[in-house]
């Protein structure tokens, strides 16, 4: 048969890659036939023009091989053997793939605490129908410095109510702090009486147009329009009258004021601010005040009231900017203007501003969204590296499917099968350890009265988070793998001849083992530089005192009920010294105060904090005079002040014996500087040492420091409360020691703390189990190499050493990304602390040397192990 | 009655595999196709119709032997199923039921 009577080839050729193979046969065959009748009929070239011409005939669609199905079987069927064979496997390694998927679990466990944590804290005060229009009003104080308020004058609200159309609402506010409430019994005492501060507060009705609340029962319209009355949540009516059924019972405010109850509500959530339990008519205000009450109400000096404003729809914010300005100019003095700025805030700020009162600041929320993901990669990373190194154990099952016609798209459906079979479980593992977790990060955020629940991830907008990161997570952590798998050659595979190079570059898994070492590394860092913070500020020698004193309120401002006070306590056993002040020498910020020194004539251009004792305070504190004495007597009347060594420099004397003997005005009386102290901690220590006055008023006296003899604390503390419920029967006791009282002042610092610790273990436990993967995988591709080297003569440390610059490499390297990264981010830290520790370079040692310890206890077993097989074994294996 | 919709060269296609019997595969099929009517049709447009037939289920089929002429390649044999074979039916009846319903001068004469 001459050339010319066979079809030409690349017709052929062209059907065998186009035709769908299950119809090759058939159309190749009846072309051909019909080619070698054409050749007797109409000659050989005229049938390879024909043959040519109904072959470009079947690139039609029916024909055509179609790239995913073209194998009969349904992609349903191929489903269900997936998941056999997935099944089946994930059973036989079930000791790898559980530690695996545990791992992957705490890690997203801690993926989904920090989503909930932070979603929760971004959704304060979202929630309000009309929270985008709304504003919050702040005022800015410039002395030297700006000190930032959360509130305003009191007429403020008022006047932008009525003087600006584009307001749609306003509504005033006052938290109020230490407020006895008591529930008659009418029988002219009390059936019960409790202290309130926070969540008490005195508002217009507009309260309830403003901000979404729930009505149980009265009118929101009219509850709180005339004064004297109150508005309970269901909780507190509960409290106070065991009934939620309270309307038009009575309560009595601070033994004075009754007020009667026009309606309940249902209790506040816990994402807002504004969590009032007790909400009182602002009209009862001026009758509180009492004499001048009246003036107080149209006070533009004094900044005391919060204040929110509504806009009309489709109002720019900058009008309302515009009007606080107009409004400052027309009502406020020149002076008071320059000194008083205005600014509105959106509502949703409201807990962002931690210098208006916000709790959770955006920078803090960010980090937490970064260790979250952080927390998700390590764990992916680690779930990749343990993956991938097993497969190797899988390289003849990839050869012998492969040999039997499977497809790549099918291997990497049978591994995305596989991996998506442990990070399902894993994801639900994950969401029960956050279930378990969020009860002890409620109590963390108690403060808060967080209520965080695992089904806070039932909402649209979190539901489709979750869906991302899972999704996300079986990309990242089940991809890789199984593209590596299914790139295998079937030849070398069953020969069981891979080489480390078909696995998948080593380099990839080398660079997630470095990006592990790193985020360890940085938790380390942080860890080390934020406990040596803490325990800084748990033992600085403040400059006083604050062993044993015990705090407890002085409810009145009586001088003989005080000095009563002072005396019995005086005389009860166990008690040192007794001294009645304001508030201890470390205290959170109060407003400074401005001053006038000597005979100047305007005031001083810094205001001094003060501070109010008598003269057992000093004393008792353990503060130092360094020039001068201290308060000669109790009697109040006297004129004398004691100054700290700050305020001596600030106002320019070289020593502090200079200052002695001169005048300064505060309040409007006149002091005399009789003596001087030696520099104390007057704030928490973010801030730096203030320059102090010490007056002794008893009208300002709030408090009786108790310094106890420590010998039998319990039976002193009672005889204290004792003694302090039969001279003030009509107040509530509430004790607490100076020491607890100061650690208050790093709470945050405290509950930051707890949550590194917690995430730091977790990214090294998760590190671990990736450094154990690799070393494992190492391991395993290095056997016959390891043999070999050993019948060659190395020793087991040469063998070790194998291991061990394999892992110092990836160490440095990810210290070396780690360190300076952490220096910037603890150093910004410690930065908002006017007292801190120094960044010294033993941090650094021992974040690394932790981690070269943690290394060495995980990649040693299997290092060791594969140093000390005998080569006999290694080398017989295959 | 819902009825599979079949194409004029569909139902043409499914009647010159009625006439084949046991014989109708592709080659034989066009070659008959084009003997009966006439008309050329490409190879390539009748293995379509007939897929489209068995996808239908008017059409089985089965590998049958195979020849040197066809490279050692076997033939796809395709027979009617009960399927197709009603759905011929049924277009037979409404079409005689038609023919009879033409009154008939209606029709113009044409000599044949």
């Amino acid at each position: 048969m001459n050339i010319h009577s066979t079809p030409p080839r690349w017709a052929d050729r062209l059907l065998e890659w186009v035709v769908a193979p299950h119809l090759l046969e058939e159309v190749q065959g009846d072309l051909h036939e019909r080619f070698y009748q054409r050749v007797r009929t109409v000659g050989p070239d005229e049938a390879r023009r024909r043959f040519i011409w109904e072959a470009l005939g079947f690139l039609r669609p029916f024909a055509v091989k179609h790239k995913l199905d073209h194998t009969p079987t349904s992609p349903a069927f191929m489903l269900r053997n997936h998941l056999i064979i997935s099944l089946r496997n994930l059973w036989r390694n079930r000791q790898v793939n559980a530690i695996n998927g545990v791992g992957l679990a705490v890690g997203l466990a801690c993926g989904i605490v920090i989503f909930l944590l932070v979603s929760y804290l971004f959704s304060f005060d979202r929630y309000h129908a009309k929270a985008d229009q709304t504003y919050w009003i702040v005022t800015d104080i410039r002395h030297d410095n700006v000190i930032p308020t959360d509130a305003t004058p009191r007429p403020l609200g008022d006047v932008l109510r009525r003087d600006y159309p584009f307001v749609e609402n306003a509504v005033r506010l006052e938290n109020s702090f230490e407020r006895i409430v008591s529930v008659p019994n009418g029988k002219g005492s009390f059936a019960k009486k409790f202290e309130e501060s926070r969540n008490i507060c005195f508002t217009e009705p507009q309260f309830f147009q403003i901000f979404d609340v729930k009505w149980l029962r009265g009118n929101p319209r009219t509850a709180l329009s005339s004064p004297n009355t109150v508005v309970l949540s269901e909780r507190y009516a509960r409290k106070y009258f065991d009934t939620d059924e309270a309307i038009g019972r009575v309560l009595r405010l601070d033994n004075q004021t009754d007020l009667t109850v026009t309606g309940i509500i249902k209790n506040p959530p816990s994402n807002t601010k504004l969590r009032y339990d007790v909400l009182i008519a602002y009209s009862t205000v001026p009758a509180l005040i009492g004499a001048g009450g009246k003036q107080a109400m149209q006070n533009w000096e004094a900044v005391t009231t919060m204040c929110f404003v509504t806009l009309r729809e489709g109002v720019a914010p900058q009008r309302l900017t515009d009007a606080l300005i107009a409004t400052g100019k027309k009502h406020l003095t020149t002076q008071d203007a320059k000194r008083l700025d205005f600014h509105a805030l959106p509502l949703a700020d409201l807990n962002h501003n931690p210098q208006y009162g916000g709790t959770a600041p955006r920078p803090i929320l960010y980090a937490l969204i970064i260790v979250g993901l952080f927390l998700v990669i390590a764990a992916c990373i680690n779930f990749i590296n343990v993956t991938t190194a097993y497969a190797l154990k899988r390289s003849k099952e990839v050869g012998v499917r492969k040999a039997m016609g499977s497809t790549r798209m099918q291997l990497i459906g049978q591994f995305l099968t596989e991996t998506t079979l442990i990070i399902v479980a894993a994801v639900c593992m994950g969401l029960v350890f956050a279930h378990f977790c969020l009860p002890i990060l409620n109590t963390a955020l108690a403060v808060l009265g967080a209520d965080i629940a695992i089904t806070d991830l039932a909402n649209a907008r979190s539901l489709t988070w979750f869906a991302g990161l899972t999704v996300g997570v079986i990309l990242l952590a089940g991809f890789y793998p199984s593209l590596v798998l299914s790139r295998f050659n079937p030849i070398t595979a069953l020969r069981g001849q891979l080489t480390t190079k078909e696995l998948g570059s080593i380099s990839v898994r080398r660079g997630l083992v470095v990006v592990q070492f790193f985020i360890t590394q940085l938790f380390i860092i942080g860890l080390i530089v934020m406990m040596s913070q803490v325990q800084y500020m748990h033992q600085k020698d403040l400059g006083f005192y604050k062993g044993a004193v015990l705090m407890v309120p002085v409810p009145t401002n009586d001088p003989l009920r005080q000095q009563t006070l002072r005396n019995q306590l005086q005389a009860l056993p166990g008690i040192d010294q007794v001294a009645l002040g304001a508030e201890a020498p470390a205290s959170r910020q109060r407003d400074p105060v401005p001053f006038t020194f000597d005979t100047h004539a305007e005031p001083e251009n810094f205001p001094t904090r003060v501070k109010i004792g008598d003269m057992n305070y000093v004393p008792l504190f353990g503060l130092k005079l360094l020039a001068g004495h201290n308060f000669r007597s109790n009697d109040t009347t006297s004129n004398e002040a004691l100054v700290n060594e700050k305020m001596v420099k600030q106002l320019g004397f070289r020593s502090p014996d200079a200052i002695l003997g001169k005048q300064l005005t505060i309040w409007g009386q006149r002091k005399v500087i009789v003596g001087v102290l030696k520099d104390f901690h007057t704030d928490e220590l973010y801030s730096a040492i203030s320059p102090t006055t010490f007056i002794n008023y008893h009208s300002e006296n709030n408090i009786a420091a108790i310094k106890l003899n420590p010998a039998d604390l319990p039976a002193t503390t009672k005889a204290v409360e004792t003694l302090w419920n039969t001279l003030f029967p009509e107040y509530v006791y509430k004790a607490y020691f100076l020491d607890e009282m100061l650690d208050q002042f790093y709470l945050k610092e405290h509950i930051l703390l707890g949550l590194i610790q917690v995430f730091s273990l977790i990214a090294i436990l998760i590190g671990c189990l990736g450094l154990y993967g690799l070393v494992s995988f190492i391991a395993e591709s290095k056997t016959k190499e390891i043999g070999i080297r050993k019948v060659m003569g190395a020793t087991q440390n040469q063998v070790l050493w194998l291991f061990g610059r394999e892992f110092v490499r990836l160490l440095l390297l990810g210290f070396v990304l780690a360190a300076p990264i952490g220096w910037l981010l603890m150093r910004g830290w410690l930065n908002g602390f006017a007292y801190h520790v120094s960044f010294g370079w033993w941090i650094f040692a021992v974040a690394l040397g932790a981690t070269v310890l943690i290394t060495i206890l995980t990649v040693s077993y299997q290092s060791m192990k594969a140093a000390l097989m005998n080569p006999a074994t290694s080398l017989r294996s295959e | 009655m819902k009825r599979t919709y079949l194409g004029e060269f569909e139902e043409i296609v499914l009647l010159t595999v009625a006439v084949l019997n046991e014989g109708a595969y592709g080659v034989a099929i066009t070659d008959e196709l084009e003997r009966q009517t006439g008309r050329s049709v490409s190879i390539s447009a009748v293995h379509a119709a007939l897929h489209r037939l068995a996808e239908k289920g008017m059409l089985s089929s089965q590998m049958g032997e195979a020849t040197a002429e066809r490279g050692g390649r076997r033939k796809r044999l395709f027979t009617v199923t009960a399927l197709g074979s009603r759905a011929l039916h049924d277009i037979r009846a409404v079409r005689n039921q038609l023919w009879e319903s033409i009154s008939p001068q209606a029709l113009p004469a044409i000599s044949l």
